[in-house]
């Protein structure tokens, strides 16, 4: 029961990791229709941030405030990078230019950082011990921040005016400016949101295990497979759909036979076919429902 | 002379890879992302069939196209299957799931450590004989692919990108067309990455991946237009842009880095500038 416990748990916390960046995806998806799947990347830049500051004044609010400051240029950049994209209605194209803009950023961090392993806390990581599980205070904290997060962002999406705003952005852009809203500064603020929110996400990662330049890729490819499994108009979906993906790979490796071999490296795979089933049983998200089309 | 042979070697491979890009991803509009898969997957069956299965060169290599084949089947059904968006979220998921099944399988991949020791034929020994297969491969890919910009396929992939629905209305099956075209791309990156395993004799996880994405989609969107020459630049230009970076005294630790980081602004760069260009523009206040 302890052993299942700690899996959940550990699950948990990776499945938090992505669901914050699936939720940035869908937010940036719902005002842009872009996947910026260069947030990977950015968070890790983020993170990279926080630790140089970090290693020279090691105080945590500084080095909080400069990672968010990057975050928020990150969020400015990518909105001038891919807004012209959205323009032209070239989303496919936009996806490409994020995924190009987030391996610039990794070359980056590799050419200046060097690929080895960083560690932001040295030494023995705090654990709060809860009798049958243990985890980390990093752990405990991207947990507890990304549910009541997700939970704040799916209430304020589906039932407050502002996002019905956010929605309709999307669906007519030309209608809502009519009404008032500054759509280009909506977005804007959302790029800014969705690049704070993976910061935050990297630099739990880099306080919980280290910094490695391509820390990020793996969790927003997970995180954008996701969306899709979801469905990339529902975010009941997406949240659901990134548990699956996180939970399933690491039960079916810890539970498995032993005979059957499978290790942390399986991971990536578990998450490709269960995606392959998912798309392949419910293209259009976990939720969807038949539509008739006339 | 061998860095040389090593670059024009370079150049005839990535021609022959580009050019199932440049049929997709260009001229039929299909985001077809797993490229690097089918790269990798016949370098990796071509191994393991000579390795593992001790067959002949003759045998593996056509077991290895065969499944290869097979590959680009089951890619074309996912993109009969479910929605464009989700194909290319898929075809890009898939160098991931690949790259981890190359990691975790071990016992038929080799896994972290790959497989060393690829035989080549007795036809290809030597370097400058493999510049002469993959060369004469390239010019044979340029006479088809100038033949298929001038037949009918070449006007249905224009039209699939254009329009599906006009294509559906003068009875061509836009999802024959797309199959067609994804098994072709899947063979011809397949025999590309065979050439290169043949080349290097040596594999591991990290053989095609996301680095071979950026170097074949910046060649394939750089030449937007039906026409081979322009393939044949734009695969001179993106090969040879980083080889300049040789002459600079970097840290050869960073040179990997360099050069995606070149090919990454650059991709960025172009794919602005193109943006527009290929779809009707809508006005957004």
């Amino acid at each position: 029961m302890d052993f299942f416990l700690q899996i959940l748990v550990n699950s948990l916390v990776t499945g938090t990791q992505v669901l914050l960046f699936a939720v940035s995806l869908y937010l940036i998806r719902s005002v842009s229709k872009i996947e910026h799947v260069a947030l990977g990347a950015i968070a890790t830049f983020v993170a990279y941030m926080f630790y140089v500051v970090f290693m020279f004044s090691g105080s945590f609010v500084a080095s909080g405030i400069f990672a968010l400051g990057w975050a928020l240029i990150f969020g400015y950049i990518s909105f001038h990078l891919l807004e012209k994209f959205y323009k032209n209605n070239d989303t496919l194209l936009g996806l490409l230019a994020s995924l190009s803009f987030g391996i610039a950023l990794e070359s980056l961090i590799g050419i200046i950082f060097e690929t080895d392993a960083k560690s932001i806390l040295d030494g023995v990581l705090p654990v709060v011990d809860f009798g049958l599980f243990r985890i980390t205070t990093p752990g405990l904290i991207t947990v507890s921040m990304g549910l009541v997060l997700t939970m704040i962002i799916a209430f304020v999406v589906l039932r407050t005016p502002y996002g019905r705003v956010l929605r309709s952005i999307t669906e007519n852009n030309a209608l809502v400016s009519s009404l008032g809203v500054n759509a280009g500064f909506v977005r804007m603020a959302i790029y800014c949101m969705g690049c704070v929110l993976t910061g935050f996400v990297g630099v739990m990662i880099g306080l919980n295990s280290a910094l490695t330049p391509f820390m990020g890729f793996n969790l927003v490819i997970t995180g954008f497979i996701a969306l899709f499994i979801g469905g990339v108009t529902d975010i009941r979906g997406v949240v659901v759909a990134t548990y699956l993906l996180s939970l399933v790979p690491e039960f079916l490796i810890n539970y498995s036979p032993r005979y059957l071999d499978f290790s942390a490296s399986h991971k990536m795979f578990f998450v490709f076919v269960i995606a392959l089933v998912c798309v392949l049983a419910k293209p259009n998200g976990l939720f969807s429902k038949r539509i008739r089309k006339s | 002379m061998g860095y040389y042979f090593s670059v024009l070697i370079k150049i005839f491979i990535s021609f022959i890879q580009a050019v199932g890009a440049h049929l997709t991803m260009s001229q039929a509009g299909i985001f077809f992302l797993a490229i690097p898969v089918s790269y990798s997957f016949m370098g990796y069956s071509l191994a393991i069939l000579q390795k593992k299965f001790l067959l002949g060169f003759g045998l593996a290599f056509c077991g290895s196209l065969a499944l290869t084949f097979a590959l680009g089947l089951l890619l074309s059904y996912l993109y009969v299957r479910v929605s464009h968006e989700s194909f290319t979220v898929l075809t890009a998921a898939s160098i991931v799931g690949f790259e981890a099944f190359l990691k975790s399988f071990s016992d038929l991949t080799g896994g972290v450590l790959g497989i060393s020791g690829i035989m080549r034929p007795g036809f290809m020994k030597a370097l400058p004989d493999i510049v002469l297969v993959s060369g004469c491969l390239m010019l044979t890919l340029v006479l088809i692919e100038n033949l298929i910009f001038k037949a009918p396929f070449g006007r249905a992939l224009r039209g699939l990108k254009e329009s599906e629905t006009l294509l559906e209305s003068m009875s061509i099956s836009a999802n024959k067309i797309g199959t067609v075209v994804i098994c072709l791309a899947s063979l011809l990156s397949g025999i590309a990455g065979s050439l290169e395993a043949l080349r290097i004799q040596f594999l591991d996880p990290t053989f095609g991946g996301f680095p071979n994405l950026i170097l074949i989609a910046s060649i394939a969107i750089l030449s937007m237009k039906p026409s081979v020459r322009t393939l044949v630049l734009s695969t001179l230009f993106v090969v040879l842009l980083p080889e300049v970076l040789r002459f600079f005294s970097f840290n050869p630790s960073q040179m990997g880095h360099m050069r995606m980081l070149v090919y990454s602004i650059m991709l960025v760069i172009l794919i602005r500038n193109l943006s527009g260009k290929f779809t009707s523009a809508q006005r957004i206040v």
